[in-house]
């Protein structure tokens, strides 16, 4: 090291505590070249975040993010409006059907149950053909919307209407599969077939 | 041979040599040090041992067994409370106790205040392992302990602890203040404030007593609600939490260092310049660093910066300590490799290091968008308590043993195995979880195809960690037989004691009243301008010689350094509206809520779950809007949490029914089948104090907090069981037991908290929660 050349390298201070001694070397190169360094990018960072636009604020950049998405995940399904065909349409498109998936897994799983078999008490078997609250597939939608007026089912308020039309029509989908469920999970009563999904062969 | 001093030699009034040449003779209390030396290793077991149990309970929570005191929840704050205060603290204290004495030259001013120090601090200990347990806690990290307990800390600290090392200090015979004490100074000081600011609070229990006349239970007279609200309890909270790292953690360890590594190595310390350096600028920078611990958070986005690019700033000051240590090891490296006790000093400051680089990595906002919530916060502090707190304590225990006790240390190959035991333990468990921390942050930002989360259900970015948190058993078990050798081997070494401790009599003069001063500096430069000449001397640090003479102006400068900081994030905070936006629609808990909400923070429900929704797309899409500055002006305490080993609960009011938290308390496994969250039996029958909800709904009067109408006499508690009523009716039409059966249940109280979470936001204004009038009738038996 060059600092060894140095006359003054390792050179003793004149005082001593209970047998400390300290040397009066100077403070390494880098040392001080990395702490300036570090205020430098303070500095920077503070001008550049706080007072210019080139970065945008914490809340800007969220909002820019949510509009992307928003094109991304629901893109022409923002256009059409709540109904029967809505569902019938996402429940034809493998990609909506996946997100409705997604959606059930982050909400209806804690009641209905990993395979959607139902719950002991907390949620019923969405997989047989025995609906209580059901009677047409558009039921689903005002059910996740709002619940059911006995508050055995919360409305599911943080969902935006997409999530709410993509995950009715993945519960709707899940129908037939008939996963065995616990007693009373399939509680109500056969209703009617629900109608075919819409496949559109251009993509959604 | 050195005549035997009497016990009432001390610092204060020391004895004359005998032969009159001036000096004084004095005896140094390791007594004292002794004392403080077994406590640090007992409560360190202690500390290690709750670990491990907690965190079995994360690899397999049936092992809680349902018990209340055993719970996590509870557990985890007597883990760290005992880890940073007992384990840390004593072994604090037998080096400032050993080291000062040395250094000054001079016998602690008061042996009494040295006792009262010692078994006032172990006394607070036990009222810890005490009250954590039972769920007797103030609800912010690292400053659990209720208010009774922190006066007790307030003044075994600052009177007995601070006053005798100040008055050591004072009665000095060393002219000049070694580098140890500056941080020891600033230990002292700092702690302190921090201590004093974060814990201004009103006892629940002493408002009941006045405005009702009654004597509160035991649960509510250790009750308290801090003076702050929300953001800015935040803001001081994190202050406070991160200064305990620095002030406790940090600062003390590094004094101890500065004494017993250069003693250990029988070497020079490497640079008396960069101590100078590193001491401010860490002092000063360090205080800034707290709001690092909020990024993305409902704190204003220029508090969340200056926490960050303080933090960055603070990375080579720390390091100053760590290169002064290793430094200060050339010349004897050779030594290393056969002294366990420079091996545990050489991995502790290389653990400092590590822990001082990646302290301002995770203060970078981008990297703690991932760092947060997760593992990877907890492996950090692991790294820096195990690697360099703990073992900078095992180094110098091992290096004071054979002094302290007079005789040989018992077994070198113990020390030694104790170092690897140790070192191994530590790296798996670090290496887990760092694993699991960067695993589970990667989990919950994935995105699917379809711009959807790729894990949507929690619980699936848990149990993908529980092999991890095997490792870290094992690893945690490891360090802890590594505490436990130890404690055999000083065990067996204080069996070889001399029959009676030797009492070594020193001499010095004491100082003389007329000291000229170092001779000035010349300026090396020759400048023609007295400013350059004046800047170079300067630069050779004179100045800071005639500092070291002078412990008071000393200790205020420390002061000044770590107050600049502090006001400057804390006053716009408090001052400035605009930091926390009003929200119209966002109004006081109810009385039955906020008896909820103490019960949320009683049972430690903030050690995993945060109530906190950042600015993600992948956070929002799990739990709902992001959160705003206003919706928490009734939080007192804040509850945002810093570890989501369970999900957010921001915004969990009205996403479940009644009946599914109740099932859930019951036996989580019950409704989520990977779920590691323990049993609540004792939520499903412990009976709320209805008449004690007075007091708490008067305290929060106190604070400000508009209650209106519902203060007048008997208001509170009517409101209290009607809400509590209706909540129970819900409860049984969904399914639940009867209503009659819950309705005076703390559980009930704690779903109506946990339904209201969140959903001020979304009410109309003017839309009131609204208590529907119930009669007694409608109760079924």
């Amino acid at each position: 090291m060059a600092d060894h050349n140095n006359d003054h390298y390792d050179e003793l201070m004149s005082h001593n505590y209970d047998g400390i001694q300290e040397y009066d070397n100077p403070i390494p190169g880098w040392w001080h070249m990395i702490f300036l360094g570090t205020v430098v990018f303070a500095v920077l960072y503070v001008v550049v975040v706080h007072f210019t636009s080139i970065v945008p604020s914490r809340d800007e950049a969220y909002a820019n993010k949510v509009a992307a998405a928003e094109e991304a995940q629901f893109g022409k399904l923002r256009e059409l409006p709540m109904d029967e065909t809505k569902l019938r349409i996402i429940m034809g498109n493998e990609a909506w059907l996946n997100t409705g998936k997604s959606i059930f897994d982050g909400t209806c799983v804690v009641c209905h149950g990993k395979d959607a078999q139902g719950i002991t008490g907390l949620g019923l078997n969405l997989t047989d053909d025995n609906y209580l609250y059901v009677k047409e597939m558009m039921d689903i939608v005002d059910l996740v919307a709002n619940g059911t007026e006995n508050k055995k089912m919360p409305a599911q308020t943080k969902l935006n209407p997409n999530e709410v039309a993509m995950v009715s029509a993945y519960a709707a989908s899940l129908r037939g599969k008939n996963v065995p469920g616990p007693e009373g999970s399939d509680a109500g009563e056969v209703i009617a077939p629900f109608p075919a999904p819409i496949v559109d062969e251009n993509g959604g | 041979m050195a005549e035997q001093a009497t016990d009432q030699t001390s610092g204060a009034g020391a004895q004359k040599h005998p032969d009159q040449s001036g000096l004084e003779a004095f005896v140094y209390d390791d007594k004292i040090v002794r004392m403080f030396a077994w406590a640090t290793v007992i409560w360190g077991i202690v500390a290690f041992l709750v670990g491990v149990i907690i965190a079995l309970q994360l690899a397999f929570p049936q092992a809680g067994l349902g018990v209340s005191f055993l719970s996590f929840g509870r557990l985890r704050p007597l883990h760290t409370n005992a880890a940073i205060f007992a384990f840390a603290g004593n072994g604090v204290f037998a080096a400032v106790y050993y080291s000062t004495q040395r250094l000054c030259k001079a016998r602690m001013y008061s042996d009494l205040l040295s006792k009262l120090h010692f078994w006032g601090w172990q006394l607070i200990i036990v009222c810890a392992a005490l009250t954590l347990p039972l769920g007797i806690t103030q609800g912010k990290e690292y400053a659990e302990l209720e208010w009774p307990i922190d006066l007790m800390i307030a003044v075994v600290w600052l009177v007995f602890f601070g006053g005798n090392f100040m008055m050591t200090l004072i009665h000095r015979r060393e002219r000049h203040l070694y580098v140890a004490l500056w941080f020891y100074i600033a230990t002292i000081v700092t702690v302190t404030v921090l201590h004093v600011f974060n814990n201004l609070w009103v006892p629940a229990g002493l408002v009941y007593l006045v405005q009702h006349g009654q004597m509160p239970s035991p649960e509510l007279a250790l009750k308290s609600y801090p003076i702050y609200a929300g953001v800015q309890d935040a803001l001081m909270q994190w202050w406070y939490g991160h200064n305990a790292v620095a002030f406790f953690l940090t600062t003390p360890f590094l004094g101890l260092m500065y004494y017993f590594l250069p003693k250990a190595a029988e070497r020079p310390v490497f640079s008396y310049k960069l101590s100078i350096i590193h001491f401010w600028s860490l002092v000063f920078i360090y205080i800034w660093a707290g709001p690092h611990h909020l990024h993305y958070t409902a704190l204003p986005e220029w508090a969340s910066t200056v926490g960050m690019v303080f933090s960055v700033m603070l990375w080579m000051p720390s390091w100053g300590g760590m290169i002064n240590g290793l430094m200060t090891l050339r010349g004897a490296w050779h030594r290393v490799s056969t002294d366990p006790i420079l091996k545990f000093f050489v991995v502790g400051i290389t653990f400092y290091g590590m822990s001082t680089f990646e302290g301002p990595l995770l203060s970078v906002k981008s990297v703690n968008s991932l760092s947060h919530y997760t593992d990877w916060t907890i492996a950090h502090v692991h790294a820096g308590v195990l690697g360099w707190n703990g073992f900078m304590t095992f180094g110098m225990l091992y290096w004071m043993m054979p002094r302290l006790f007079q005789t040989e240390l018992y077994s070198k190959k113990l020390c030694a195995l104790h170092f690897w035991i140790g070192t191994i333990g530590m790296v798996l468990y670090v290496l887990a979880i760092y694993a699991a921390g960067i695993t589970q942050g990667l989990m919950w930002r994935a995105f699917d195809a379809n711009g959807r989360l790729s894990y949507p259900d929690f619980v699936e970015t848990v149990t993908v960690l529980i092999p991890m948190y095997w490792i870290r058993v094992v690893g945690g078990l490891l360090y802890l037989t590594g505490a436990c050798i130890g404690l055999y081997n000083m065990v067996m070494t204080w069996r070889a004691r001399p029959e009676k401790y030797e009492e070594v009599v020193h001499y010095a003069p004491a100082l003389s009243k007329n000291y000229k001063g170092d001779p000035p500096a010349k300026s090396r430069l020759g400048a023609n301008t007295k400013l350059g000449d004046a800047g170079d001397r300067f630069l050779q640090g004179n100045w800071h010689r005639s500092l070291e003479r002078k412990p008071v102006k000393f200790t205020i400068w420390v002061l000044v350094a770590i107050a600049i900081g502090t006001l400057v994030e804390a006053i716009p905070m408090f001052m400035v509206s605009s930091n926390v936006p009003t929200i119209a629609t966002v109004e006081p808990y109810t009385p039955l809520e906020l008896t909820g909400r103490d019960i949320y923070i009683s049972e430690g429900c903030y050690n995993c779950h945060s109530q906190m929704i950042r600015p993600f797309l992948w956070e929002t899409m799990r739990y709902g809007e992001v959160s705003k500055p206003g919706e928490f002006v009734y939080d007192r305490p804040f509850q945002w949490g810093s570890r989501r080993i369970g999900p957010d609960l921001a915004r969990e009011g009205g996403l479940r029914t009644h009946l599914w938290h109740y099932l859930h308390f019951k036996n989580p496994a019950d409704v989520s089948e990977n779920s590691i969250m323990p049993r609540y039996p004792w939520l499903l029958s412990g009976i709320i104090n209805f008449d004690e909800i007075r007091g708490r709904v008067d305290s929060m009067a106190l604070l400000g907090v508009p209650y209106g109408d519902l203060l007048l006499d008997g208001k509170t508690v009517e409101h209290a069981k009607e809400q509590a009523l209706v909540i129970a009716l819900e409860l049984e039409e969904q399914g639940g037991p009867p209503a009659a059966e819950t309705m005076d249940k703390k559980v009930i109280a704690l779903i109506a908290y946990l339904q209201r979470l969140g959903t001020d936001i979304s009410k109309e204004q003017g839309e009131a929660i609204v208590v529907e009038e119930v009669g007694e009738e409608e109760v079924s038996p």
